[in-house]
């Protein structure tokens, strides 16, 4: 099935006509990720009717609208948006493979800080591995910590 | 966008009218059903890109087409886990913004963190 052409179309018009058209893809990535050494690992899950609309391309705006609006949210006085048109009238993304998917995923639902940074400390801040690499229970779960020993080298393989 | 309506009133033949801005601004504007428990996943929703399990018991949900502000309202709910019987949730207080909103579930006699096996929200309020 072919996108109409969105140009536009706020964003959220889009996603009900996704809803409606397009079955859900249930991504087996998972983003795994340390924003503060304080806290356990935190895991990112692919919505998948979010991952139906990157894979079919035409719906999702480019990623740096959502960081433009991410600045106006930091803005100590911020109340209220004032630049929401940038998620609607700003041509959509083409269609992605589910790798660019997850790296967009990222660059949107993971604090910058992580993903700028990722490999510059003793160990990586955030691995991307699939569903099964993780625990299949959740005993411990608080405690959960990327590897000390993973390399990036290992991320790659 | 072909088969769009312009109207701002629905009037019905017995039963009177209503404003259409009734349906746009009171219909919800983001769902999610997704599993709290084992391997988190995301059943199905409306509006959200993802879920950030945060540890036991808390969840960020991400929205894709944001809120206009952070004064939307939003309810809770879902299926406990086989322990405890009662469940509890809430929105974490640092956590209502206008991308994304963190959850947290609590239960038993204490009222400790813990999982439950199915949570649903429904948030309603103005898309940025």
């Amino acid at each position: 099935m072919n996108t109409p052409s969105f140009k536009g179309t706020h964003l959220f018009d889009r996603l009900c006509w996704a809803k409606e058209n397009l079955d859900g893809v249930q991504s087996d990535y998972r983003v795994v990720y340390e924003d503060s050494v304080d806290e356990c690992a935190k895991i990112l899950v692919p919505d998948p009717n979010w991952m139906a609309c990157a894979l079919q391309g035409g719906i999702l705006p480019p990623v740096w609208v959502y960081h433009e609006l991410a600045k106006d949210e930091a803005q100590p006085d911020f109340k209220k948006h004032t630049r929401g048109y940038l998620l609607h009238t700003t041509e959509p993304m083409p269609a992605m493979t589910e790798e660019q998917a997850i790296e967009y995923l990222i660059m949107k639902d993971v604090p910058q800080h992580v993903w700028t940074d990722w490999n510059s400390g003793n160990k990586p801040k955030m691995v991307i591995c699939r569903k099964e690499q993780l625990p299949s229970t959740r005993e411990w779960r608080n405690a959960w910590k990327i590897a000390d020993d993973i390399t990036a080298t290992d991320i790659a393989a | 966008m072909a088969g769009t309506i312009v109207a701002d009133t629905l009037t019905h033949s017995t039963a009177g009218s209503i404003a259409t801005n009734y349906v746009v601004d009171g219909s919800a504007k983001a769902w999610v059903h997704y599993t709290g428990t084992s391997t988190q996943v995301i059943d199905d929703s409306l509006n959200t890109s993802g879920i950030t399990d945060g540890g036991t018991g808390l969840s960020t949900v991400a929205f894709s087409s944001s809120l206009a502000n952070s004064n939307y309202a939003f309810t809770f709910g879902g299926a406990r886990s086989s322990t405890p019987n009662e469940m509890y949730y809430a929105a974490a207080n640092d956590g209502i913004l206008v991308g994304s909103l963190k959850l947290q579930t609590w239960g038993g006699s204490t009222v400790t963190a813990v999982d439950a096996s199915d949570v649903t929200f429904i948030v309603s309020g103005d898309l940025a």
